[in-house]
């Protein structure tokens, strides 16, 4: 019973039962081709709630994401006569590069980062639409064999670009555990005031953070807008909502220094077989919202019982009094 | 044993300086931390830095190492110039700090603790690697028992403390400063301290050591450089002093001037508490005040001095017993605003996190638990307001010319008299507070237990927490020690002596055990 | 037993100096509104100058209440837009049923009223609040999409239409609704017990809790005030086309947020003025207006707008820190 109190375990058996009960209740839910397809929807999430869930763990919210993977779409888009991987690095590069920047501009000022990615959530997503001209852009048509290469099947329920999920999953969680940027990175999210006491640094961190949110919202929007064949300006207004909810559902802390990839895993699978179950049965494009929404608060529900929360304390209160 | 002995053992002794710091200045807004302050430290040498609270110590220390820049002075590290402003310049001159207040992080393990600090730990931070390499800094501090891999957040403070100063072990700087090192430790951690102190000033490290603990002066501290009120008086010799004259020197003048007379007579009882429990103090709690009556709580941190004013207040929830102001018992599991509403006002012992609006004016700091009181049906009223800022400025001496200033840009002993004169807007029967000189320079310390005694003089009931056994001897009508959230006795504070007292909250043959 | 030194400059800033920046930031958008008459004159027609108003009256509306969220300290509300457009689909789906506008919007009301204060209730027991009303505001939008349909409801009713389109002395109704819930925004935050323990609040929550202040009540308040201005945004938004749309909102939370940013108001909270957020809610309209004579895209023009959120706030972020530090 001691092993249920893991927290990591915990959200493993949320995910069994989710995918039991929507499997018993959807047709055609428990196929491997319907494994096929969650694995496939999730990969573009899980890439950004990776880079998301990084820059979450150093205590800041990247609120741009959406906005970066729309442009690296466009741009993929635009270069794809050059080949899937001029493509890809045409996207990720600039990407970087503007996280980069951001992170420093965020660190240097020390300015809240919610305030300051606000302002290039937006000017970033006018950017979309000045280089695409407010049109959708599609693939050629003698490109389309990049994105059926990127569906193909493979091993059954896996394909290039939820393999490249999975790997890019992996690697970031061996970085994040084993390496010495990795572990600042978790020093200043948890403890920001006595980490700087410390002597950790702050600025290369706190860089690096942004540059994985963007760089890595960057190669998710380019590969899905590949795979997908087109791209629009005004793509992943939802990714934002997404990813935080993955990541929350995966036990990454907005308070910084917690939080594993392989969670982030679990939160992405968990979020996406619910919203597969929901299209399966047939459901409303607002039912996902709504559904994302109520997941969202339950979860922060859920965290707040459990922790040092006022409504902990209130409660306590009222039991001690209704017993006397 | 004492330091003069261990040094006998060895014949070795302190060599060149290392570090010169002249005409050292730093101001922070109104508040004068260092006037010229002259500082030196001899290679292989423990350096006592005393002072009381508010003389600047601790600023000190940040300004050497790099997170406060001087306003002006000149500093030399082995004759050469070094300017002072970025803790990786100071890291990169080898002077490595252990705060006073902790900068462990609690998510990260103690072995990361240990080697983030920018000790260079090559290779992948592997559990089996770091915990390896950790285990020597940390048995040498006395924590052989720890797994290195454990979370620091769920350590206790004296744990945390200890890998604070692996840390410092690790960066084998050459120039360490030790900000109040054994605040939180027990004795035999203290003695451990100690002697890993004297071991690496042999080894040829320069120690900075700064401490409230005279005692722990004598035993390892080879000079003494005392500061007061921000100024700095050149190094005098252990062996050249004694306790008094160390005492006066901090000071500046005899103890007995600090404190006022005690009550002359007392009232009814104002405050009666039996059998009290709360999560923080599991054994049950017994206590009285009078109306009149100044009661001090000796004890050191996490002894239960402040948990058992937290459990009056209403912060902390009592799940046992029951409390009585003037006859009235409270609720059962009661509120920080129903103490309030039966006259309990409670002011904590770290101002600067919920005691005062740094940011805000200080008639606003002063109005803010009266907000009824002077908003009558919810509308503002600004000469109820200015009336109540007048009353209490006058009452605490507080300057009114200085009403609209932040209360953040006020010295220490300012800020505290905001912090507890705010509760007189409520009019409070009985009046509690921790640690009610922390970070007050000696002039506003004794201003402050002017203001207490004047105040009980009134019929106010005064409870406070203190780990300052001077200042409780000197204040108190009645002393309670404590010592692991047990009462250990209740004593008139003009029957015994302050070893005695000292002796209580620390039980020395217990923690030999 | 440490100093407690703090480096802030030291007077609290007096009425007259606050007032001083205001006029200042005023002066700004003037200036700027002259610098654009002066390269295209069809800047300065008394038309263009109420289409102005008008635009910066919806985001100003609602700006009025997020102003209370951040001076209370806790942020911003990403669910300000979805509430609005609740509001109208819900008013709408209520009068389509049969119910006279009075009370359609009455019940609205109610609703707004509950999840505001539902939002106010999980922050103030200690969550996220950018988190928490994203996921309500996804969970409005949800609810809006579930009660319509998806579907777009069209409103007949002669008061819903004035309220979208009628004038009072020739200015618009969604101009007066502005400038009168700026009047009682400010004297709420400066004349109220309510105001003042918000101001209070937002500067130290720890010592506000520690002063006997109720700080759950208090956020639960301020986010049902929020919701409340949102509610009216909505209203107004809807009757000026006499229909509620399920979509398009998106944009409202970020004019709102940037209208409070370039204000000045700061974000840990504590300070700040209904004023600046008025202000601040002119400016960015008075600059997308100009953008749109000059007949730039809407891609270029969002951008410019993110450019100066960031350049602007940066700005306040520097000033305020050379200024104490």
């Amino acid at each position: 019973m001691t092993l249920l109190k893991n927290p990591l375990l915990q959200r493993v058996l949320l995910l069994v039962i989710v995918y039991a009960a929507m499997a018993a209740s959807v047709t055609n839910f428990g196929t491997t081709g319907n494994a096929y397809a969650i694995l496939e929807s999730s990969a573009m999430l899980g890439i950004v709630a990776a880079g998301l869930a990084v820059n979450m763990m150093a205590g800041e919210l990247d609120l741009s994401v959406g906005s970066v993977a729309a442009c690296a779409g466009l741009v993929a888009i635009m270069m794809s006569g050059h080949g899937l991987v001029i493509a890809i690095i045409a996207a990720v590069v600039p990407a970087v590069l503007y996280g980069i920047l951001q992170g420093y501009a965020i660190a240097r000022l020390q300015i809240s980062s919610l305030v300051f990615t606000l302002g290039t959530f937006i000017g970033i997503r006018g950017l979309a639409y000045v280089i695409s001209d407010e049109r959708t852009l599609s693939l050629a048509l003698s490109d389309l064999g990049i994105s059926m290469a990127l569906r193909e099947r493979m091993l059954l329920i896996f394909s290039p670009f939820s393999l490249l999920m999975i790997g890019v999953l992996v690697l970031t969680g061996l970085l994040l555990r084993y390496s010495r940027p990795g572990r600042e990175i978790f020093a200043i999210g948890g403890s920001r005031k006595e980490s700087r006491a410390a002597g950790v640094p702050q600025t290369r961190p706190l860089v690096l953070s942004f540059a994985t949110s963007a760089g890595l919202a960057a190669l998710a929007g380019a590969l899905a807008s590949l795979k997908g064949g087109s791209a629009t300006p005004g793509s992943y207004e939802t990714v934002l909502l997404a990813a935080v909810t993955a990541a929350l559902i995966g036990g990454v802390s907005l308070y910084g220094g917690r939080g594993s990839m392989l969670g982030v895993l679990i939160g992405v699978l968990t979020l996406q077989v619910l919203l597969s179950g929901l299209q399966l049965l047939g459901a409303p494009n607002w039912a996902a919202n709504l559904a994302t929404g109520l997941i969202l608060l339950a979860f922060l529900g859920v965290d707040l019982v459990n922790g040092q929360s006022p409504v902990a304390d209130a409660v306590r209160r009222y039991s001690l009094r209704a017993r006397a | 044993m004492a330091k003069a002995d261990m040094m006998n053992m060895t014949g070795q002794g302190p060599g060149d300086v290392v570090l010169e710091m002249k005409g050292i200045s730093k101001s922070f807004g109104a508040v004068k931390a260092l006037r010229g302050v002259d500082f030196e430290l001899r290679k292989g040498e423990v350096m006592a830095l005393l002072g009381e609270n508010g003389a600047g110590k601790s600023t000190l220390v940040k300004v050497l190492a790099g997170l406060h820049t001087p306003d002006s002075g000149e500093t030399r590290i082995d004759g050469k110039p070094f300017s002072l402003g970025s803790a990786r310049l100071s890291h990169a001159a080898s002077i490595a700090v252990a705060e006073q207040e902790l900068s462990v992080i609690g998510a990260l393990s103690a072995a990361e603790n240990i080697f983030l600090g920018g000790v260079p730990f090559r290779g992948p931070w592997t559990r089996k690697r770091l915990a390896k390499k950790a285990r020597p800094y940390l048995e040498a501090v006395g924590l052989h028992h720890l797994d290195p891999s454990t979370r620091v957040e769920t350590l206790a403070v004296a744990e945390r403390q200890l890998i604070e100063i692996a840390r410092l072990l690790a960066t084998d700087a050459r120039i360490l400063i030790l900000d109040e090192p054994t605040a939180a430790l027990n004795d035999s951690d203290i003695e451990r301290v100690k002697a890993m102190v004297v071991r690496l000033a042999r080894a040829g490290h320069s120690i900075i050591y700064v401490t409230h603990r005279l005692g722990e002066v004598f035993e390892i501290a080879d000079r003494i450089t005392t500061l007061r009120s921000g100024q700095s008086s050149p190094p005098v010799n252990v062996s050249d002093m004694t306790l008094e004259k160390v005492i006066e020197k901090m000071i500046g003048r005899p103890l007995e001037e600090m404190f006022p007379h005690r009550a002359s007579s007392l009232g009814a009882i104002a405050l009666e508490m039996q059998g009290v429990t709360t999560p923080a103090l599991p054994l049950p709690q017994n206590l009285q005040v009078r109306k009149g009556e100044i009661l001090g709580i000796a004890g050191q941190i996490g002894s239960g001095s402040e948990a058992l004013l937290r459990a009056i207040a209403g912060a902390d929830i009592v799940e046992g017993g029951s409390i009585e102001v003037h006859g009235r018992a409270f609720p059962r599991a009661h509120s920080l605003p129903e103490a309030m509403k039966r006259g309990v006002a409670y002011c904590s012992s770290d101002r600067k996190l919920d005691g005062i609006f740094a940011e805000l004016p200080v008639s606003t700091n002063i109005i803010s638990p009266s907000m009824q009181r002077v908003s009558p049906g919810g509308l503002v009223n600004r000469r109820r307001i200015r009336a109540l800022t007048a009353e209490v400025s006058s009452q605490m001496a507080i300057d009114g010319s200085r009403a609209e200033y932040k209360v953040g840009a006020l010295s220490g002993g300012n800020q505290q008299k905001v912090a507890l004169g705010k509760w007189l807007g409520i009019a409070p029967r009985v009046l509690l507070v921790s640690e009610p000189t922390r970070g007050v320079d000696v002039g506003a310390r004794a201003e402050i237990y002017g203001h207490l005694r004047r105040l009980a003089e009134e019929g106010m009931a005064i409870i406070f927490a203190s780990s300052d056994i001077d200042e409780v001897q000197g204040l108190a009508d009645r002393v309670v020690t404590m010592y692991r959230g047990r009462q250990v006795r209740v004593v008139d504070p003009t029957r015994v002596t302050s070893h005695e007292l000292v002796r209580d909250i620390t039980h020395p043959e217990e923690e030999a055990a | 037993m440490s100093d407690s030194a703090m480096q802030i400059s030291q007077i609290h800033p007096p009425r007259s100096r606050r007032l001083l920046k205001l006029i200042l930031l005023a002066a700004a958008v003037v200036a700027l509104v002259a610098l654009g008459g002066w390269f295209n004159p069809a800047f300065l027609t008394p038309e263009n100058g109420l289409a102005i108003l008008r635009a910066a009256a919806m985001s100003g509306i609602v700006a009025m209440g997020a102003t209370f969220i951040t001076i209370s300290g806790r942020f911003f509300s990403l669910a300000l837009g979805q509430t609005a457009m609740f509001a109208g689909v819900f008013m709408a789906v209520l009068m389509a049923q049969g119910l006279p506008f009075g009370l359609a919007v009455a019940v609205m009301l109610l609703a707004v009223v509950a999840i505001g204060a539902v939002q106010g209730a999980i922050i103030s027991m200690g969550a996220n609040p950018i988190i928490t009303t994203l996921g309500a505001g996804a969970l409005l939008a949800g609810l809006a999409g579930l009660t319509t349909g998806g579907r777009n409801i069209a409103i007949e009713s002669a008061v819903v239409e004035w309220i979208g389109n009628g004038r009072i002395l020739g200015v618009p109704t969604q101009t007066w609704a502005f400038l009168v819930s700026v009047a009682v925004a400010w004297w709420v935050i400066n004349k109220t017990r309510f105001g003042r323990e918000t101001i209070l609040i937002g500067a130290n929550r720890a010592t506000a809790g520690a002063s006997g202040l109720n700080v759950s009540r208090i956020t639960i308040l301020v986010f049902i005030i929020a919701s409340l201005a949102a509610a009216m945004m909505g209203v107004f938004e809807a009757a000026q086309f006499s229909k509620a749309r399920v979509a398009g909102f998106g944009a409202v939370d970020f004019d709102v947020i940037a209208a409070v940013l370039i204000g000045g108001t700061a974000i840990q909270g504590g300070k700040g003025s209904p004023f600046r957020a008025a202000l601040g809610a002119v400016f960015i309209a008075t600059l997308q207006n100009y953008m749109l004579l000059l007949a730039w895209s809407s891609g270029v023009r969002t951008l410019i707008t993110g450019a100066f959120i960031v350049l602007i706030v940066a700005g306040f972020h520097i000033a305020g820190r050379r200024k104490g530090a």
